[in-house]
Order: C-alpha cells, then sequence, then structure tokens
C-alpha cells in the first residue's frame, strides 16, 4: 500500500512544505532559478533566514544549489517533488481501484436483491 | 474538524446508482468488505470486524510481489447511514500499533491516519466521499498546511510541461 523506501525522503518533503515562505520560495522557483538575494526580496526578511529557509529546502532535496559564474543560484529539483505527488497518487490510486470493486458488488447484490424480490411477488 | 480538513490527503468522491443504505451496507459487512476493500490485485483476508464506535477492524493486504502488511482500525465514528470515521495504523497480529521499524520500514512511518467516509444520497443515486488525512505525527510536526498537494501537483505539472517543451 505504500512505498517504504521513498517515505524517509517523504517527511523530510512534508516538513519543508510546511512553512508558507518556503512554499512561496518554490513557487518562485518554479519559473526560473534565483539568486538569494533575488529570493530574499520580497519577502522583507534577513538574509539569514531566507539561507535558513533554503536549508529546509535543500535538505528535502526539493532545490539545488549551482554555482553560475560568480553567483551562486538556487533551483528547482522536480524529482523530490514527484515522489511527493506519486505517493499521494498511489493513496488515490488504491482506493479508486477498491471503490470500482465495490460499485460491482453494489450491482450485484442490486441484481440478487431484485431477483429475489420479484420471487416473492 | 478544521484541523484535519487542512491535512487532508486524499479526496475520493464516486456517485453510485444506489441508494444510500446499500452502499452504507458495503462497509459495514465484513461478508462483503472482504469483497472490495482492497484492490483487485491484492489479496485481503479481514481479520476481524467489530463494526461499532470503539470497534476494531484488522485486516492484512498482500500485494502479488509477496509485499504486504498488516493494518488496524478504529471505528470512531458511526452514524448509519451517513458516515463512518475511523483510524488506521499497521498492527501486529493482535491489533497492536508498530512502529514502521519493525516491519522493516522508515521509523517515521507508520502513523496513524483518518479516513472518513460520507454517503448522500440523492434522487436515488449516492455519492460517497472519502478523505485521508496525512499521517498524525507528520500533521503535527508541521502544523496545519492547507492544500500543499494541490501547489505541488500544480508545480510538477508545470515542470513536466517545461520539460516537454525544452
Amino acid at each position: 500500500m505504500y512505498n517504504h523506501l521513498v517515505v524517509d525522503r517523504l517527511s523530510t518533503s512534508f516538513i519543508a512544505l510546511s512553512d508558507p515562505t518556503r512554499r512561496l520560495i518554490l513557487e518562485r522557483l518554479a519559473r526560473g532559478a534565483a539568486s538569494v538575494n533575488e529570493l530574499a526580496e520580497p519577502f522583507h526578511i534577513s538574509q539569514q533566514a531566507i539561507s535558513k529557509h533554503l536549508a529546509y529546502l535543500e535538505r528535502a532535496e526539493l532545490i539545488e544549489k549551482r554555482q553560475q559564474g560568480r553567483q551562486r543560484l538556487c533551483a528547482l529539483r522536480p524529482q523530490a517533488m514527484n515522489e511527493v505527488v506519486e505517493w499521494v497518487e498511489k493513496c488515490r490510486d488504491f482506493w479508486e481501484q477498491s471503490f470500482d470493486r465495490l460499485e460491482a458488488l453494489v450491482k450485484e447484490v442490486q441484481a440478487t436483491e431484485n431477483k429475489s424480490a420479484r420471487r416473492r411477488r | 474538524m478544521r484541523a484535519a480538513a487542512d491535512s487532508r490527503l486524499v479526496t475520493i468522491t464516486r456517485t453510485l446508482d444506489a441508494p444510500r443504505e446499500l452502499v452504507f451496507r458495503m462497509w459495514s459487512r465484513p461478508e462483503l468488505v472482504t469483497r472490495w476493500y482492497a484492490p483487485r490485485r491484492c489479496r485481503l483476508e479481514v481479520l476481524r470486524f467489530d463494526f461499532r464506535e470503539g470497534g476494531e477492524f484488522r485486516y492484512r493486504i498482500s500485494e502479488p510481489d509477496g509485499s504486504g502488511c498488516l493494518c488496524s482500525s478504529m471505528f470512531t465514528e458511526i452514524v448509519a447511514p451517513e458516515r463512518i470515521v475511523y483510524t488506521m495504523w499497521f498492527s501486529d497480529e493482535e491489533g497492536r500499533f508498530v512502529t514502521a521499524a519493525s516491519i522493516g520500514a522508515d521509523p517515521d512511518w507508520p502513523d496513524r491516519t483518518t479516513v472518513t467516509v460520507t454517503f448522500v444520497e440523492n434522487d436515488g443515486r449516492t455519492t460517497m466521499t472519502l478523505h485521508q488525512t496525512v499521517p498524525e505525527s507528520v500533521a503535527k510536526r508541521t502544523g496545519a498546511y492547507p492544500s500543499w498537494v494541490e501547489m505541488l501537483e500544480r508545480l510538477s505539472e508545470e515542470l513536466l510541461k517545461e520539460d516537454r517543451s525544452r
């Protein structure tokens, strides 16, 4: 039902995602890589505070830092995000498939009950 | 129920062409539950089914590759034929909570998650809605985070689009 191997990373991802500032950083990075300064700008918080948030995201492997010329840029890493989405998909899939069976069973029970109701008439 | 709503992991809605009483019955009798409560590829054994508030529902689900798990649930709310709420966890043979570490998985997992199913009838058709929350301890550590799943999905869709256009 659950893929245990990816779960450790998942819980790190969940924690990284639990903060609104970090989610906004991710949304910003979805539009392209950015330097720490650029990321700090819209939030009116210190660069130090931003670095702390970035460390969370980096630990969860949701982002990576890379050197571009003289600048260090932050960029999204889609892999970890896809894992979270896949895991949720898996849970959803479990229920969808079970519900397909439930639906078939409802029809079966209805047919049986209709038949015995007719017999009683 | 605000906190639970915020930590929703999965929401599934299904409308069935049957009265609510019948759909509810599918959830409330072990001989019926056995026949659907897992995808078709899995083997499901219902070990205990005590359908009342505080009652236990214990089962084993095995995947075709031989992997599987023993799960236990406790019904916390039953309002026939409207609503069923239960808490799920991985368990040992006696239904006791086991940590994931003891079954060889990550120590942060498993956790209790809560499942809420509601049944609404309209014109002889029943809409069944299921919510499953994120694991409790994850929710506790992370606080409320509305719709992060949607946000992630949107992001990863965007990223996929970008990948394709490259």
